[in-house]
């Protein structure tokens, strides 16, 4: 005999290699490479340990409170720290998190919070035109208000902003249930949006100058 | 002797179509050559000869400081974690993502023009004009574009320098302060202090109190080109040290004597809006005004003249006095000057009394609505007597006024105030008889600006203790023992007064990105002024005029950009005495050839020489970037050997590379000697040459150390702008020169439009028509064009533009706002050559009539907007498309780079990223870039987008405000809104009430190459012109 009798396995072993490997390949493309799902579920680690779903979801503070740009800029606005110690000069002032907070302000240093939703440099979306034409927060942020700490929920992706952008019915609600994030409509939400569409006057553009520039 | 080689057929054909440089109207195989080329050959290859480095260096201004900021990157290749700073603070009104804009006010050599700047969270990113500033209506200059440069610029003086090895504040101040607790015991014995002229309120209190507190101190204020000569002219006239401002909107008849006021004069903003908006050829044959101009070189304002006298230098005094003689003898008296203008020599050579008897009975005719206007490098005896005969005409009061000017105050005993150059003399002459023991330099540079007789730059070592304060360690810092870092204006408080008396408050944008200090706050310093800081020192000064509620009229000032309108005092007639002996005192006309010296286009006297923007904005006549050149006419040019102008073709056969390459000439004069490169201008008049100022700087950042020749060193201070006795001769050395003029060329198609106000009046409908200008069969698309499919162009917004070519006056203040707006890499002289200048608008310049004295038109082309647009059919990837509302959208991070959509554009309008241009950039550097528009990459295709972004923005104000539609001039694409003779219009040319519709309906208005059925969205006014028919007709028979 001039092979040992384990060699006998190596065709095989070898082919079934080959196949996992062509299936890893595939799958690694067609999951981490889409933009459908490249970004989805990114959670960084906030430098302070704050819960949007305590203050967005128990507590039922307003998303623009904090987020006070979102109906007339470009960005949403991430709060200056003052706006935090508006409360949080008397409550829980003892708490390491908030202790940190004060750090901060005391030293002039501005919180370095972690980006988590970012679109390409080459893309200008605008919040403000966004909110003001009746779509929610929830359209693309999900459900933050459920959040401990945030993480991308939709793709955006372009072909994903193009979904909404040619069939934006379904995604248009009442103005003043914007930041109302668990809100569901009674029946067909595309029938309720096609209404809010006509009394907004919503007509999404999709030429490739209204986001690229 | 070479000879001119014109193709005759060529030439002929060519007796009315455009031509835009010699060698096109010669027909020569080698412009062929060139011009059929996109790109000139070896255009995607970086070349051997010319170096790299030298790229490189203007490149990457700022390579060296760049720290390592890129590898706290690498941490996530997919995803580097990027962080959100929001304020500790919140400043009040700040919306993030949308920008503010401030009033704010640019002083330049007495003159102060108001801004309106751009800030994105806290940094200015672009300059405006403020349209409720007199001195701007919201228009603004390449320089006050290109300003915004100079505050990011990474070689700009940030710490103080003692003998060129850096110091600090506290150092200097141990020194400074004991010298000046010594000078303030002796009185200030041996303290100079040189400035430029200032036209800042708060400065002047400040400087009155620095000579209170040194009496005996002297201050040189000085500037190199200046308005001295017209203020002696008119303090002949007046008594009064004044200011002649000219009402163009009211003037039927202009005559400029060597007067560039649509550019080079102080107030040309506003110059140009009046000059255009008297410039109707709608108001009818006495509506629209009528240009003539005298002058030796070429202007943009010769450009505009419907007639135009070429002089000699010397003789275009003598063409005014010609002129007073015609009009004395129609019965019109010029007092102060009757006698003398009889006993003056006869007319000098070259001036044609037809023209000028033309021209007196045309004004004779337009009594009180006509203007003389003097350039300011004209002596005083010729302000004196043009404004005498405005006087005599009538015009004063109603087309001309003469305002008491604020930035020369007579002293106690009323004599006129001493030119700032007799000043640099007597300090030159202090130094060498060692009387300076303290010299304290503001914000100038004497050295380098100065006629090289005077020799300031070996003088300065004399003074024991030295300082500059400076934006720049330039020639004055370099040599001077201290060098201070001066703050920019937009990091510090200050206040301007405009020539018309109209005050404001020059308020900061950003506080100074270093530690610097500027002007008025160093003076303070010295002096022991109440105030020290620049906010203090202004504030207390108009506490001082207003005083009850300061503090809200001190915030509406802030806002409005202005605290009065107007307000110059009016001077009177009141000639002086020694009126009379004045024009004795001109020199004869000289014979031979003639040097003239101007305050270039872009860099001035040379305090732009370290910005890239002015530097490669082409030269509005010349088009040349990067370089001055000697220009000659043709006929000189033969004469010296230097034409035809395809070099060396026998001696050492013609390729392209030397196309570009130009002979040098040694010119030598007033004793000194300069070898430079020499430019054939046709136009120039006979016998001329011009060198431009501002060049060949020594002390100077990377930018502008290698570029042109140094005009002063020629220049002579007995006669600073003008010398005879020139001896050029031809040498053996070619030099480089970057011209634009034959880039994307279109070949002589006919695509400037322009005719006579009588042919106009005519037929409005013919003037401009396709049946008169480009006869072509019906047109027909090449491409289906339904393919396009829901494009509707009837519905919704529509973009158009309308340009006209008849206000135009070619300045380029427009291509350089799009470049400051879109993020416009500059590339360098090299890749100039190469033809690969990124600007997305380019001014064509264009050449009619005779060589020798040709007429000029100006064609700013910018990316056409074509609906049925052909680079959209060769794209293979999609990344030019067209958008509902009209725009050919360019999709950067589609484009692969192929250029067959360049190769397509029958315009040549698209430019392409040959480098990275944009990734040598500093930190400091990347604040100046627009926000809403992306930086783009190496390999990619770019072009004009109609600023896309600010339709973008306007449309989402007006959305999220309720409204479906943008209101008519709520869009201003950055062209337009520089443009000071208000030529750009845009808007949506389907509401028929909008400007840019009811211009599209004008029958001068065509839009280009239409036998291709491109359909361009920017169309243009054809030009006209309104020669005076009593010399057409002369004209026509010679």
């Amino acid at each position: 005999m001039v092979f040992p009798k384990w060699t006998n396995k190596i065709p095989v072993i070898l082919l079934a290699s080959v196949v996992f490997f062509i299936c890893f390949v595939v799958f690694a493309f067609a999951y981490w490479g889409s933009p459908k799902n490249y970004v989805v579920g990114y959670q960084p680690v906030q430098p302070i340990a704050f819960s949007h779903q305590l203050h967005a979801g128990q507590m039922g503070m307003d998303c623009r409170y904090c987020h006070y740009n979102v109906e007339r800029g470009r960005h949403a606005g991430v709060p200056p720290t003052e706006t935090c110690l508006n409360c949080h000069k008397i409550v829980k002032t003892d708490s390491p998190e908030i202790k940190k907070l004060v750090s901060y302000h005391e030293k002039g240093l501005p919180v370095p919070w972690v980006r988590v939703h970012k679109l390409a440099d080459f893309a200008y979306f605008d919040h403000s035109a966004h909110v003001n034409k009746g779509v929610s927060c929830v359209e693309c942020h999900g459900r933050i208000d459920q959040m401990t700490e945030v993480r991308i929920e939709k793709p955006l992706s372009m072909g994903w902003c193009l979904d909404c952008h040619r069939n934006p019915a379904s995604h248009i609600r009442d103005r003043a249930k914007i930041t109302d994030l668990a809100w569901k409509p009674d029946g067909d939400p595309a029938q309720l949006g096609r209404e809010f569409m006509k009394l907004y006057n919503v007509n999404p553009r999709t030429d490739c100058s209204t986001c690229h520039r | 002797m070479p000879s001119l080689n014109l193709d005759p057929k060529r030439a002929a054909e060519n007796a009315k179509a455009p031509w835009k440089s010699l060698e096109e109207l010669a027909g020569s195989a080698e412009f062929k050559d060139f011009a059929s080329h996109e790109f000139p050959e070896g255009a995607d290859t970086m070349g051997t000869d010319i170096s790299r480095r030298r790229f490189m260096q203007v490149m990457g201004a700022g390579m060296a400081f760049a720290g390592v900021t890129s590898l706290s990157g690498c941490k996530g290749i997919r995803r580097p974690e990027q962080h959100i700073l929001p304020y500790n603070q919140m400043p009040e009104r700040m919306v993030p993502g949308v920008p503010q804009f401030y009033a704010t006010t640019y002083t330049l050599g007495g003159d102060a023009v108001g801004l309106l700047v751009e800030a994105h969270e806290g940094r200015p990113t672009k300059v405006e004009g403020n349209p409720s500033h007199p001195a701007s209506l919201g228009a603004t200059s390449k320089q006050h574009q290109a300003s915004i440069l100079d505050l990011y610029n990474p070689e700009r003086s940030q710490v103080v320098l003692k003998g060129g090895k850096t110091s600090s504040w506290e150092a200097f101040w141990n020194e400074a302060n004991p010298v000046f607790e010594a000078l303030k015991a002796n009185g200030g014995e041996g303290l100079r202090f040189v400035s430029g002229y200032t036209a800042s309120p708060s400065f002047r209190a400040v400087r009155e109190h620095a000579l209170r507190t040194f009496p005996k101190a002297k201050w040189v204020a000085y500037e190199a080109v200046s308005r001295d000569n017209v203020t002696a002219g008119m303090y002949a006239l007046t008594g009064k040290a004044a200011e002649p401002l000219y009402r163009f909107a009211k003037a039927k008849r202009v005559l400029s004597v060597d007067c560039d006021f649509l550019e080079a004069e102080a107030f040309n903003l506003v110059y140009s809006r009046d000059f255009a908006q008297g410039r109707n050829p709608d108001a009818g044959r006495d509506g629209m005004n009528r240009l003539y101009v005298i002058e030796s070189g070429f202007s943009v304002t010769g450009g505009a003249a419907d007639h135009r006298l070429r002089v000699k230098p010397s003789a275009v005094p003598f063409a005014l006095i010609a002129l007073a003689r015609e009009l004395q003898s129609r019965g019109l008296s010029v007092p102060g000057f009757g006698a003398d203008l009889g006993a003056l020599p006869g007319n000098a050579e070259g001036i044609s009394s037809a023209w000028i008897k033309a021209l007196a009975d045309d004004l004779i005719k337009h009594r009180g609505e006509s203007v003389i206007a003097v350039g300011k490098y004209q002596p005083a005896a010729v302000h004196a007597l043009g404004q005498a005969l405005n006087y005599s005409l009538g015009n004063l009061g109603k087309t001309v006024e003469w305002k008491v000017s604020s930035v020369h105050a007579l002293n106690a005993s009323g004599d006129a105030p001493e030119s700032g150059l007799e000043s640099l003399r007597a300090l030159a002459a202090d130094l060498d008889a060692g009387r300076v023991s303290a010299l304290v330099v503001l914000d100038a540079n004497p050295v380098y600006a100065s006629p090289a007789d005077l020799a300031l730059g070996s003088k300065i070592a004399s003074a024991k203790f030295s300082v500059h304060l400076g934006g720049e360690v330039d020639e004055t810092g370099a040599l001077t023992g201290w060098h201070l870092p001066l703050s920019h204006f937009l990091e510090t408080w200050s206040d301007g007064q405009a020539l018309d008396g109209t005050t404001s408050v020059a308020q900061p944008l950003v506080s100074p990105l270093y530690d610097t200090l500027d002007a008025a706050e160093v003076l303070a310093h010295i002096s022991g002024y109440p105030q020290t800081t620049s906010h203090e020192i202004v504030r207390a000064y108009w506490a001082g005029k207003s005083g009850l509620g300061f503090d809200a009229a001190w915030r509406k000032w802030l806002h409005d950009g202005v605290i009065a309108v107007g307000g110059a005092a009016d001077a009177g007639y009141s000639p002086a005495p020694a009126l009379a002996s004045l024009l004795r005192s001109l020199p004869a006309p000289a014979q031979g050839v003639e040097l003239i010296f101007r305050e270039d286009a872009r860099l001035l006297d040379g305090r732009f020489a370290n910005n890239a923007w002015l530097q490669e904005a082409p030269d509005p006549v010349t088009k040349l970037t990067w370089d001055n050149a000697l220009l000659v006419g043709p006929k000189l040019g033969e004469s010296l050997g230097i034409a035809p102008y395809l070099l060396n073709k026998d001696a050492t056969g013609t390729t392209l590379a030397d196309y570009r390459k130009r002979p040098m000439v040694r010119v030598t004069v007033n004793g000194a000697s300069l070898e430079v490169a020499a430019w054939i201008l046709p136009g120039m008049a006979e016998d001329t040459a011009l060198l431009h100022l501002g060049f060949g700087r020594v002390h100077v950042g990377k930018v502008g150390e290698e570029a042109g020749f140094n005009a002063f060193a020629l220049a002579n201070s007995a006669s600073p702008f003008a010398a005879s006795g020139v001896k050029l001769e031809k040498i053996d050395r070619l030099y480089s020169l970057a011209c634009t003029q034959d880039h994307w060329s279109l070949m002589g198609r006919p695509i400037v439009r322009t005719g006579d106000l009588a042919e106009y009046l005519e037929d409005p409908k013919e003037f401009a028509s396709e049946e008169k200008w480009n006869e072509h069969p019906a047109e027909q698309s090449l491409w289906d064009e339904k393919v396009r499919g829901t494009y509707d162009f009837s519905q919704g917004m529509q973009w158009g533009m309308v340009i006209d070519l008849n206000s135009c006056s070619g300045c380029n203040a427009c291509l350089v706002a799009c470049q400051s707006e879109n993020n416009i890499p500059t590339v360098g002289k090299e890749q100039v050559l190469r033809g690969r200048e990124m600007h997305w608008l380019r001014l064509d310049r264009y050449f009619t009539g005779d060589v020798e004295d040709p007429q000029l038109e100006f064609q700013p082309m910018g990316c056409q907007q074509c609906e049925n647009a052909p680079c959209e059919e060769v794209c293979p990837v999609g990344a030019t498309v067209h958008s509902h509302e009209g725009l050919n959208d360019m999709v950067y991070n589609r484009c692969v780079g192929t250029r067959y959509c360049s190769n397509n554009c029958p315009f040549k309008v698209r430019r392409f990223n040959f480098f990275n241009y944009n990734n040598k950039h500093t930190e400091t550097e990347k604040m100046r870039m627009n926000p809403d528009v992306t930086v783009r990459f190496r390999g990619v295709m770019e072009k004009c987008t109609y600023c896309v972004q600010r339709i973008q923005r306007a449309r989402i104000t007006a959305k999220n405000a309720g409204s479906e539609r943008i209101a008519d001039g709520a869009v201003t694409p950055a062209c337009g809104q520089a443009c000071p003779s208000g030529s750009i219009v845009f808007g949506d040319i389907n509401d028929p009430q909008s400007r840019v519709a009811k211009l599209k309906a004008h029958p001068r208005n065509y839009g280009l190459l239409k036998e291709l059925n491109i359909k361009p969205r920017t169309t243009y006014l054809a030009r006209v012109r309104n020669p005076n028919p009593a010399l057409a007709s002369q004209e026509k028979a010679a």
